[in-house]
């Protein structure tokens, strides 16, 4: 037992060692300008700085907002402060790339407090409820300022690749690079200026859309369990929640949306939350006020966000 | 429950704990219980089929060792094995039963006449089913006397580490072991563990990774050029390799831990000089099983035909191994062009010898073990594609080469492609052959073994890629 014990020991030393030290070397070494470390890792390393990285250094767990927004890339790209701001409300989106509900947790229990925040307002689409999106946590771990939230996401993702990317935060620094799509404006809304694309153009000419026979989406169950804390995470703290679904193109999935509105219903009754939809209106047209098959560009955003604060104001 | 979680691996330590506690006879009732929970996890319908599948082989081997007339023994195992197969064939044949019905119909310009039910596949009924298949040919050719204990035949049907996906375990070599099952000596925990974390590199650092690569493709197979598709191919031939190779290693290690030896199933197969090489080194838990319980038999019921019983018992040999893969055409298909590669050989052989002497020996077999690498990549089109229409458009796609469109390839995927190549091919060249001879030779000295242990630990934390939880051979 004594013998085991030792070699147990002996390879647990000998583990950490080798780990740190191929992680150093795969972060110091470049290979066509990057680190090796994407290379070996593969598509899932993000690459660092980029939007998430900016919206982490406007962020300040002490300054006050009126509202929060939180969500994937629709909210990233779809609540532009700036129009908020001019209209009253103080705003800073939290969206980020495919940003899972466990990740929106993490950042809500991480950075967002009572006393400074009155309005969380989580930006709905079917994707959310998909049990694992890396991308997300691949994105906040490395880009995300404060290094105490990335390892809290890392470690609750229990996925070996998580903690390899919190431990590359260690050996390679940050840029502030512009990386990624759109461009980024102030307290995290991230601008797509563009028409929709040819592809997309072509797919509507040609009528591909509203066809599909099934959802895409698996829902899992510990997303929904990600929505309810997230819920009492905000009674909590008695930050008002607010669940909004922004407008969508006749690319989407409306089995997906039938889903997510039914596994919507009886979480927003039991707990009174406002429940905004847009994914059902029709003002929104998908070849104007769309990029691509799903995110508002700066047209559509414009029209979204103004009409969300007359809609807000006629209910207050 | 996959051998790749904390569940699993909580799970073999517990039996292995456990097992302290109880006499070297007594062992056994825990590794069955262990076994059925193990497989009550699928479901219990699938658990209630495997005992089924155990109280007819069981029995129908009972009856074999009392009856002496020749012909009542034949007609028990006709029997028995009818019983058998029809069970393999309700739960993984009727689909195809169903779309070979629906093709007559349609050529016939008919409606089709009957479409039977779909059920769910049992996990590893084919294996399983083989294995104990196997036992009841044991018996009625005399190799073992009927086996008298119904809990150790249930064990040597059920073992979980082997039941998922093989090793087709072998009566003669898994029900002696049973009887009083010794614990292992720490050197040995240790080699299982190696092996065990070789599986687990070879599945989440190789296979899958490969695999990113392999989909795309295949998902959309007009897009890509010839030049590209033979890299895919080649790549997909390492994938499947490592994905399999890596359960059974596993498997292997599994059972190390427990005490028990359960056999290889693979000899580095893409060392083979040839396709009948290939065979003696690629899956020969049912090769073996192919070449004893089908191959034989057949040879010499037709001995008097010759040299055209050989051709007819390998093509006889090979399409049952087709359809033995799943109901699908393809695969059958796969088991043909099989058995015509290895009647060819079987022609050219002296035509080959000939050959060989005119060449330099290092050339001559590093051309055969290219060609026959080529080959086998070819023929796994056969075990990838979704359909025949796929094999067509890929062979279409093979036509049209394009050497600048497998640099564009690469370079669109920045070159990681390389990378898991060269490290695949540097690990297996030489870590898959030394790490065998490091399994097979026990006196290792541990702080190396420690430090290739550690090795191993940081190639998977590093190069894992996670998503597919499953084998490939799963589906079978």
């Amino acid at each position: 037992m004594k013998q085991a014990l030792k070699w147990l020991g002996w390879i647990f030393f000998l583990t950490v060692v080798l780990y740190v030290s191929a992680l150093f070397c795969l972060c110091k070494i470049h290979y066509n300008r990057l680190p090796l470390f994407y290379l070996v890792m593969g598509d899932y390393a993000a690459p660092n700085g980029g939007h998430t990285y900016h919206a982490s250094l406007d962020w300040s767990d002490t300054s006050h907002f009126d509202v929060v927004v939180l969500g994937a890339s629709r909210a990233q790209r779809g609540y532009n402060t700036a129009i908020f701001d001019s209209l009253g409300i103080k705003m800073f989106n939290l969206g980020s790339p495919s940003q899972s509900l466990q990740n929106s947790r993490i950042l809500l229990e991480n950075h967002i407090k009572g006393g400074f925040i009155k309005e969380v307002w989580l930006d709905m689409v079917p994707a959310l409820f998909k049990g694992n999106a890396f991308e997300s946590t691949s994105d906040l771990i490395q880009n995300w300022a404060p290094s105490k939230t990335a390892f809290t996401i890392a470690w609750e993702s229990k996925d070996a690749r998580a903690i390899n990317l919190w431990m590359k935060r260690l050996f390679c620094s940050n840029s502030t690079e512009q990386e990624g799509k759109g461009a980024y404006r102030r307290n995290g809304f991230v601008e797509v200026n563009a028409s929709l694309s040819e592809k997309w153009v072509k797919e509507y000419e040609n009528g591909n859309f509203g066809k599909e026979s099934k959802g895409y989406v698996t829902f899992s169950q510990d997303a929904i369990d990600e929505l309810q804390k997230i819920i009492s995470y905000c009674q909590r703290e008695k930050i008002k929640l607010k669940f909004i679904a922004s407008p969508i193109t006749v690319f989407s999935n409306r089995w997906d949306q039938m889903k997510m509105n039914e596994i919507m219903e009886p979480i927003v009754e039991q707990f009174q939350i406002p429940f905004i939809d847009y994914s059902n209106r029709t003002e929104w047209n998908t070849l104007t006020d769309f990029y691509d098959e799903k995110h508002l560009n700066a047209v559509g955003v414009r029209k979204f966000n103004l009409d969300l604060c007359r809609s807000m104001s006629s209910t207050q | 429950m996959v051998f790749q979680s904390w569940f699993y691996f909580l799970f073999l330590l517990g039996l292995s704990g456990a097992q302290i506690f109880l006499l070297p006879t007594q062992r056994w009732i825990l590794l069955l219980l262990g076994s059925f929970f193990f497989y009550s996890l699928t479901g219990w319908q699938p658990t209630i089929l495997l005992l089924f599948t155990i109280i007819i082989t069981f029995g129908s081997a009972l009856w074999l060792g009392n009856e002496k007339n020749q012909g009542r023994r034949y007609k028990i195992l006709l029997l028995s094995v009818t019983a058998q197969i029809l069970l393999l064939s309700a739960f993984k044949y009727l689909g195809f039963f169903n779309d070979l019905v629906s093709g007559i119909s349609h050529w016939m310009q008919s409606p089709s006449w009957v479409q039977l039910p779909l059920l769910m596949l049992p996990l590893g009924i084919s294996f399983y089913t083989f294995q104990s298949m196997g036992y009841v040919f044991d018996v009625y050719y005399n190799i073992r006397k009927p086996e008298r204990h119904f809990g150790h035949y249930a064990l040597f049907v059920s073992f979980f580490p082997q039941i998922q996906s093989g090793p087709i375990g072998r009566s003669k070599e898994m029900l002696p072991q049973w009887k009083s099952i010794t614990l292992p000596q720490w050197e040995m925990i240790r080699m299982a563990l190696l092996l065990f974390l070789w599986g687990v590199l070879k599945k989440f650092v190789i296979a899958d990774r490969l695999g990113i690569y392999v989909d795309e493709v295949y998902d959309s197979p007009q897009q890509f050029s010839g030049a590209v598709w033979m890299l895919i191919l080649f790549l997909y031939t390492i994938q499947l390799y490592a994905d399999f190779s890596a359960y059974s290693d596993m498997a292997i290690a599994s059972a190390q831990v427990l005490g028990i030896r359960i056999p290889e199933n693979f000899l580095f197969p893409y060392k083979a000089n040839n396709i009948t090489d290939f065979w003696r080194r690629w899956h020969l838990s049912l090769s073996g099983w192919l070449r004893d319980y089908i191959y034989t038999p057949l040879l010499f019921a037709k001995k008097k035909w010759k040299k055209w019983a050989v051709v007819y018992a390998i093509a006889v040999t090979f399409i049952i191994c087709g359809i033995w893969h799943g109901p699908k055409m393809t695969f059958v298909l796969f088991g043909i062009v099989q058995a015509i590669l290895l009647i060819f050989e079987m022609q050219t052989k002296e035509w080959r010898a000939r050959l060989s002497n005119q060449l330099p020996s290092w050339m001559y077999q590093s051309l055969s073990v290219a060609i026959t690498f080529v080959a086998i990549s070819l023929c796994f089109i056969l075990f990838r594609a979704e359909g025949l229409q796929q094999v067509k458009e890929i062979f279409i796609q093979l036509s049209q080469w394009e050497y600048s469109s497998v640099i564009d390839y690469v370079r669109e995927k920045n070159g990681s492609i390389i990378i898991g190549l060269l490290f695949f091919l540097g690990l297996f060249l030489f870590y898959d052959e030394k790490i065998s001879s490091v399994i097979r030779n026990q006196k290792e000295n541990p702080k190396k073994l420690g430090l290739y242990l550690s090795f191993m630990v940081v190639v998977i934390l590093i190069g894992m890629v996670i998503g597919k939880e499953q084998f490939i051979y799963f589906q079978f």
